[in-house]
Protein backbone atom coordinates (compact mmCIF):
# COMPACT_ATOMS: atom_id res chain seq x y z
CA UNK A 1 0.00 0.00 0.00
CA UNK A 2 1.53 3.29 -1.17
CA UNK A 3 0.34 6.74 -0.10
CA UNK A 4 1.07 10.32 -1.02
CA UNK A 5 2.34 11.80 2.24
CA UNK A 6 2.54 15.54 2.92
CA UNK A 7 5.15 16.43 5.52
CA UNK A 8 4.59 19.25 8.02
CA UNK A 9 6.81 21.57 5.97
CA UNK A 10 4.71 21.00 2.84
CA UNK A 11 7.03 18.58 1.03
CA UNK A 12 5.16 15.66 -0.50
CA UNK A 13 6.61 12.16 -0.94
CA UNK A 14 5.41 8.73 -1.91
CA UNK A 15 5.80 6.05 0.71
CA UNK A 16 4.56 2.66 1.69
CA UNK A 17 2.11 2.61 4.59
CA UNK A 18 2.56 -0.02 7.29
CA UNK A 19 0.92 -1.14 10.52
CA UNK A 20 -2.50 -0.24 9.18
CA UNK A 21 -5.26 -1.89 7.17
CA UNK A 22 -6.05 -0.26 3.80
CA UNK A 23 -9.63 0.54 4.82
CA UNK A 24 -8.37 2.38 7.91
CA UNK A 25 -6.34 4.86 5.87
CA UNK A 26 -8.11 8.18 5.43
CA UNK A 27 -7.14 11.34 3.55
CA UNK A 28 -5.69 13.81 6.06
CA UNK A 29 -4.81 11.30 8.80
CA UNK A 30 -1.65 12.00 10.81
CA UNK A 31 1.23 9.66 10.01
CA UNK A 32 4.85 9.32 11.10
CA UNK A 33 8.00 7.94 9.53
CA UNK A 34 9.36 4.61 10.65
CA UNK A 35 12.57 2.77 9.72
CA UNK A 36 11.76 -0.50 7.94
CA UNK A 37 13.06 -3.20 5.68
CA UNK A 38 12.34 -2.25 2.06
CA UNK A 39 13.59 -5.28 0.11
CA UNK A 40 16.16 -8.05 -0.04
CA UNK A 41 18.46 -8.61 -2.97
CA UNK A 42 18.10 -12.39 -2.99
CA UNK A 43 18.95 -14.83 -0.24
CA UNK A 44 22.54 -13.69 0.30
CA UNK A 45 22.41 -10.13 -1.02
CA UNK A 46 22.01 -6.73 0.55
CA UNK A 47 19.00 -6.06 2.74
CA UNK A 48 17.80 -2.54 2.02
CA UNK A 49 16.26 -0.40 4.73
CA UNK A 50 14.47 2.92 4.44
CA UNK A 51 11.46 4.92 5.56
CA UNK A 52 7.85 3.86 5.56
CA UNK A 53 4.95 5.63 7.23
CA UNK A 54 2.47 4.43 9.84
CA UNK A 55 -0.43 6.09 11.62
CA UNK A 56 0.93 8.56 14.16
CA UNK A 57 1.11 7.03 17.63
CA UNK A 58 2.02 10.29 19.32
CA UNK A 59 -0.86 12.15 20.94
CA UNK A 60 -1.93 15.07 18.81
CA UNK A 61 -1.69 18.67 19.98
CA UNK B 1 3.99 -6.48 -25.90
CA UNK B 2 2.27 -9.88 -25.87
CA UNK B 3 5.66 -11.58 -25.58
CA UNK B 4 6.04 -10.22 -22.05
CA UNK B 5 4.52 -11.45 -18.80
CA UNK B 6 1.97 -9.16 -17.10
CA UNK B 7 4.63 -8.26 -14.51
CA UNK B 8 7.08 -7.25 -17.23
CA UNK B 9 4.42 -5.16 -18.97
CA UNK B 10 3.55 -3.28 -15.78
CA UNK B 11 7.25 -2.77 -15.10
CA UNK B 12 7.73 -1.44 -18.63
CA UNK B 13 4.75 0.91 -18.33
CA UNK B 14 6.20 2.23 -15.06
CA UNK B 15 9.58 3.04 -16.59
CA UNK B 16 8.85 6.73 -17.27
CA UNK B 17 8.56 7.24 -13.52
CA UNK B 18 11.42 8.24 -11.27
CA UNK B 19 13.11 4.99 -10.25
CA UNK B 20 14.87 6.30 -7.13
CA UNK B 21 11.85 7.73 -5.39
CA UNK B 22 8.72 6.45 -7.13
CA UNK B 23 9.44 2.92 -8.33
CA UNK B 24 11.42 2.41 -5.11
CA UNK B 25 8.18 2.39 -3.13
CA UNK B 26 6.89 -0.48 -5.28
CA UNK B 27 4.17 1.62 -6.89
CA UNK B 28 3.27 1.06 -10.56
CA UNK B 29 1.92 3.55 -13.07
CA UNK B 30 -1.55 2.15 -12.38
CA UNK B 31 -0.89 2.72 -8.66
CA UNK B 32 -0.12 6.38 -9.35
CA UNK B 33 -3.31 6.59 -11.36
CA UNK B 34 -5.10 5.12 -8.36
CA UNK B 35 -3.82 7.88 -6.05
CA UNK B 36 -5.10 10.47 -8.51
CA UNK B 37 -8.41 8.61 -8.93
CA UNK B 38 -9.09 8.39 -5.20
CA UNK B 39 -8.41 12.08 -4.66
CA UNK B 40 -10.48 13.01 -7.71
CA UNK B 41 -13.56 11.16 -6.45
CA UNK B 42 -13.19 12.72 -3.02
CA UNK B 43 -12.51 16.31 -4.07
CA UNK B 44 -15.19 16.60 -6.72
CA UNK B 45 -17.77 14.30 -5.15
CA UNK B 46 -17.94 12.31 -8.39
CA UNK B 47 -19.03 8.66 -8.31
CA UNK B 48 -16.79 5.99 -9.75
CA UNK B 49 -19.72 4.80 -11.89
CA UNK B 50 -19.56 8.11 -13.76
CA UNK B 51 -15.81 7.98 -14.43
CA UNK B 52 -15.96 4.33 -15.49
CA UNK B 53 -18.59 5.16 -18.12
CA UNK B 54 -15.71 6.22 -20.33
CA UNK B 55 -14.71 2.57 -20.58
CA UNK B 56 -18.29 1.55 -21.39
CA UNK B 57 -18.49 4.12 -24.21
CA UNK B 58 -15.10 3.13 -25.60
CA UNK B 59 -16.16 -0.50 -25.79
CA UNK B 60 -19.42 0.48 -27.51
CA UNK B 61 -17.41 2.27 -30.18
CA UNK B 62 -14.97 -0.59 -30.62
CA UNK B 63 -17.75 -3.04 -31.40
CA UNK B 64 -17.23 -4.24 -34.92
CA UNK B 65 -13.99 -2.32 -35.39
CA UNK B 66 -11.69 -4.67 -37.31
CA UNK B 67 -8.45 -3.44 -35.74
CA UNK B 68 -9.71 -3.24 -32.14
CA UNK B 69 -8.20 -5.55 -29.56
CA UNK B 70 -11.50 -5.94 -27.69
CA UNK B 71 -14.23 -5.29 -30.28
CA UNK B 72 -17.22 -5.89 -28.00
CA UNK B 73 -19.38 -4.13 -25.45
CA UNK B 74 -18.76 -4.30 -21.72
CA UNK B 75 -21.35 -3.33 -19.13
CA UNK B 76 -20.64 -0.95 -16.26
CA UNK B 77 -21.44 -3.77 -13.83
CA UNK B 78 -18.92 -6.06 -15.49
CA UNK B 79 -16.21 -3.37 -15.41
CA UNK B 80 -16.79 -2.40 -11.78
CA UNK B 81 -16.94 -6.01 -10.61
CA UNK B 82 -13.62 -6.93 -12.25
CA UNK B 83 -10.63 -7.48 -9.93
CA UNK B 84 -8.67 -4.52 -8.59
CA UNK B 85 -5.57 -3.51 -10.52
CA UNK B 86 -4.73 -0.81 -7.99
CA UNK B 87 -7.56 0.13 -5.65
CA UNK B 88 -9.86 1.87 -6.74
CA UNK B 89 -8.93 1.08 -10.36
CA UNK B 90 -10.46 -2.12 -11.67
CA UNK B 91 -8.62 -4.19 -14.28
CA UNK B 92 -11.32 -3.41 -16.84
CA UNK B 93 -10.79 0.33 -16.32
CA UNK B 94 -7.21 -0.05 -17.61
CA UNK B 95 -6.09 0.02 -21.22
CA UNK B 96 -5.63 -3.23 -23.10
CA UNK B 97 -1.90 -3.58 -23.65
CA UNK B 98 -1.17 -5.47 -26.86
CA UNK B 99 0.66 -5.57 -30.14
CA UNK B 100 0.15 -3.27 -33.04
CA UNK B 101 1.75 -1.02 -35.61
CA UNK B 102 0.65 2.10 -37.40
CA UNK B 103 2.11 4.32 -40.08
CA UNK B 104 1.33 7.72 -41.53
CA UNK B 105 2.63 9.29 -44.70
CA UNK B 106 3.34 13.02 -44.53
CA UNK B 107 3.82 15.10 -47.64
CA UNK B 108 3.90 18.78 -48.54
CA UNK B 109 0.55 20.32 -49.28
CA UNK B 110 0.21 20.60 -53.04
CA UNK B 111 -3.47 21.27 -53.34
CA UNK B 112 -3.83 18.03 -55.28
CA UNK B 113 -7.00 16.83 -53.64
CA UNK B 114 -5.51 15.29 -50.51
CA UNK B 115 -8.28 15.60 -47.96
CA UNK B 116 -6.57 15.82 -44.58
CA UNK B 117 -4.10 18.43 -43.35
CA UNK B 118 -2.17 18.84 -40.11
CA UNK B 119 -3.67 21.95 -38.53
CA UNK B 120 -1.48 21.82 -35.43
CA UNK B 121 1.04 19.66 -33.67
CA UNK B 122 2.30 20.57 -30.19
CA UNK B 123 3.98 18.91 -27.23
CA UNK B 124 4.54 19.97 -23.64
CA UNK B 125 5.99 18.55 -20.45
CA UNK B 126 5.30 18.78 -16.73
CA UNK B 127 7.29 17.83 -13.64
CA UNK B 128 7.81 14.09 -13.87
CA UNK B 129 7.30 13.45 -10.17
CA UNK B 130 3.64 13.49 -9.18
CA UNK B 131 4.54 14.77 -5.71
CA UNK B 132 6.20 17.91 -7.12
CA UNK B 133 3.16 19.17 -8.97
CA UNK B 134 1.04 21.94 -7.49
CA UNK B 135 -2.10 19.86 -8.04
CA UNK B 136 -2.02 16.15 -8.88
CA UNK B 137 -5.48 16.41 -10.46
CA UNK B 138 -4.31 18.84 -13.16
CA UNK B 139 -2.14 17.76 -16.07
CA UNK B 140 -0.37 21.04 -16.89
CA UNK B 141 1.29 19.46 -19.92
CA UNK B 142 -2.13 18.71 -21.39
CA UNK B 143 -3.32 22.26 -20.73
CA UNK B 144 -0.31 23.88 -22.33
CA UNK B 145 -0.11 21.58 -25.34
CA UNK B 146 -3.81 21.90 -26.13
CA UNK B 147 -3.98 25.69 -25.64
CA UNK B 148 -1.06 26.07 -28.01
CA UNK B 149 -2.55 23.63 -30.52
CA UNK B 150 -5.89 25.43 -30.72
CA UNK B 151 -4.09 28.77 -31.16
CA UNK B 152 -1.90 27.30 -33.88
CA UNK B 153 -4.87 25.79 -35.70
CA UNK B 154 -7.06 28.84 -35.25
CA UNK B 155 -9.84 26.56 -34.02
CA UNK B 156 -11.94 26.33 -30.86
CA UNK B 157 -12.94 23.32 -28.76
CA UNK B 158 -16.40 23.42 -30.31
CA UNK B 159 -14.92 22.75 -33.74
CA UNK B 160 -13.62 19.30 -32.74
CA UNK B 161 -15.82 16.48 -34.04
CA UNK B 162 -13.64 13.48 -33.22
CA UNK B 163 -11.32 13.12 -30.23
CA UNK B 164 -8.96 10.22 -29.60
CA UNK B 165 -8.07 10.28 -25.91
CA UNK B 166 -5.10 8.79 -24.11
CA UNK B 167 -7.28 6.79 -21.72
CA UNK B 168 -4.59 4.64 -20.17
CA UNK B 169 -7.07 4.37 -17.33
CA UNK B 170 -10.56 5.84 -17.14
CA UNK B 171 -9.37 8.60 -14.81
CA UNK B 172 -6.53 9.80 -17.09
CA UNK B 173 -9.05 10.03 -19.92
CA UNK B 174 -11.45 12.10 -17.82
CA UNK B 175 -8.75 14.44 -16.48
CA UNK B 176 -7.39 14.86 -20.02
CA UNK B 177 -10.85 15.90 -21.24
CA UNK B 178 -10.97 18.57 -18.55
CA UNK B 179 -7.45 19.88 -19.03
CA UNK B 180 -7.89 20.09 -22.80
CA UNK B 181 -10.75 22.44 -22.03
CA UNK B 182 -13.70 20.28 -23.09
CA UNK B 183 -15.17 20.27 -19.57
CA UNK B 184 -14.73 22.14 -16.30
CA UNK B 185 -12.67 20.52 -13.54
CA UNK B 186 -14.71 17.77 -11.93
CA UNK B 187 -17.16 17.69 -14.86
CA UNK B 188 -15.24 15.56 -17.36
CA UNK B 189 -17.27 12.47 -16.59
CA UNK B 190 -20.56 14.25 -17.20
CA UNK B 191 -19.42 14.84 -20.79
CA UNK B 192 -19.34 11.06 -21.14
CA UNK B 193 -22.41 10.10 -19.11
CA UNK B 194 -24.67 12.70 -20.72
CA UNK B 195 -23.71 11.42 -24.15
CA UNK B 196 -21.34 12.94 -26.60
CA UNK B 197 -22.63 15.55 -28.98
CA UNK B 198 -25.91 15.49 -27.08
CA UNK B 199 -27.22 19.04 -26.63
CA UNK B 200 -24.47 20.30 -28.92
CA UNK B 201 -22.01 18.97 -26.35
CA UNK B 202 -18.56 17.54 -26.73
CA UNK B 203 -16.83 15.68 -29.53
CA UNK B 204 -17.16 11.99 -30.33
CA UNK B 205 -14.69 10.21 -28.06
CA UNK B 206 -12.50 7.21 -28.86
CA UNK B 207 -14.39 6.38 -32.02
CA UNK B 208 -12.56 3.06 -32.45
CA UNK B 209 -12.39 2.22 -28.76
CA UNK B 210 -9.42 4.23 -27.54
CA UNK B 211 -6.59 2.69 -25.53
CA UNK B 212 -9.24 0.87 -23.52
CA UNK B 213 -10.80 -1.24 -26.27
CA UNK B 214 -8.82 -0.67 -29.45
CA UNK B 215 -5.82 -1.42 -27.29
CA UNK B 216 -2.54 0.19 -26.31
CA UNK B 217 0.47 -0.99 -28.30
CA UNK B 218 2.42 1.63 -26.30
CA UNK B 219 4.96 3.08 -28.75
CA UNK B 220 2.57 2.72 -31.69
CA UNK B 221 -0.46 4.14 -29.89
CA UNK B 222 0.12 7.80 -30.75
CA UNK B 223 0.28 7.00 -34.46
CA UNK B 224 -2.74 4.70 -34.18
CA UNK B 225 -4.72 7.69 -32.96
CA UNK B 226 -3.55 9.88 -35.83
CA UNK B 227 -4.30 7.17 -38.37
CA UNK B 228 -7.76 6.73 -36.83
CA UNK B 229 -8.57 10.44 -36.90
CA UNK B 230 -7.41 10.58 -40.52
CA UNK B 231 -9.65 7.61 -41.35
CA UNK B 232 -12.61 9.41 -39.77
CA UNK B 233 -11.94 12.67 -41.63
CA UNK B 234 -11.70 10.78 -44.91
CA UNK B 235 -15.03 9.11 -44.22
CA UNK B 236 -13.48 5.66 -44.42
CA UNK B 237 -14.26 4.48 -40.89
CA UNK B 238 -16.96 2.01 -41.86
CA UNK B 239 -19.36 1.21 -39.05
CA UNK B 240 -17.29 3.39 -36.68
CA UNK B 241 -17.82 6.44 -38.91
CA UNK B 242 -18.93 9.71 -37.30
CA UNK B 243 -21.20 11.88 -39.45
CA UNK B 244 -19.61 14.90 -41.05
CA UNK B 245 -16.31 14.76 -39.20
CA UNK B 246 -14.36 17.88 -40.19
CA UNK B 247 -11.86 18.30 -37.37
CA UNK B 248 -10.19 15.64 -35.26
CA UNK B 249 -7.80 15.72 -32.35
CA UNK B 250 -5.38 13.07 -31.09
CA UNK B 251 -4.04 13.37 -27.56
CA UNK B 252 -1.10 11.29 -26.40
CA UNK B 253 0.34 11.12 -22.90
CA UNK B 254 3.68 9.96 -21.61
CA UNK B 255 4.09 8.94 -17.99
CA UNK B 256 1.28 9.93 -15.63
CA UNK B 257 0.55 13.19 -17.44
CA UNK B 258 4.18 14.27 -17.52
CA UNK B 259 4.33 14.73 -21.29
CA UNK B 260 1.56 15.42 -23.74
CA UNK B 261 1.43 15.64 -27.53
CA UNK B 262 -1.60 17.06 -29.33
CA UNK B 263 -2.28 16.74 -33.04
CA UNK B 264 -5.19 18.49 -34.70
CA UNK B 265 -6.16 17.32 -38.16
CA UNK B 266 -8.62 19.03 -40.46
CA UNK B 267 -10.45 18.00 -43.61
CA UNK B 268 -9.86 20.45 -46.39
Amino acid sequence: MVALVELDDGVRILSQMVDVEPEEVKVGMRVEATFRRIREDGGSGIIEYGYKFRPSIEPEG
Amino acid sequence: MSDASPEEVVSFLSMPEDQDYTAYTGITNFGLNAIIYRQYLERFGVRQEEVAMLAVRSHEHAEGCPHAMYPFKLSLERILSSPMEADPIHVLECCGVGDGAAAVILKPSEGDGEEVEVAAYTASTDLNHLTERADILTFEAVKRASDKAFRMAGLSRRDVDVLELHDETTITGIISLEDMGFADKGRGASLVTEGESANGGGPHLNTFGGLKARGNPVGATGLYQIAEVTTQLRGEAGRCQVDEAEVGLAQSLGGVGSTCAITILRRR
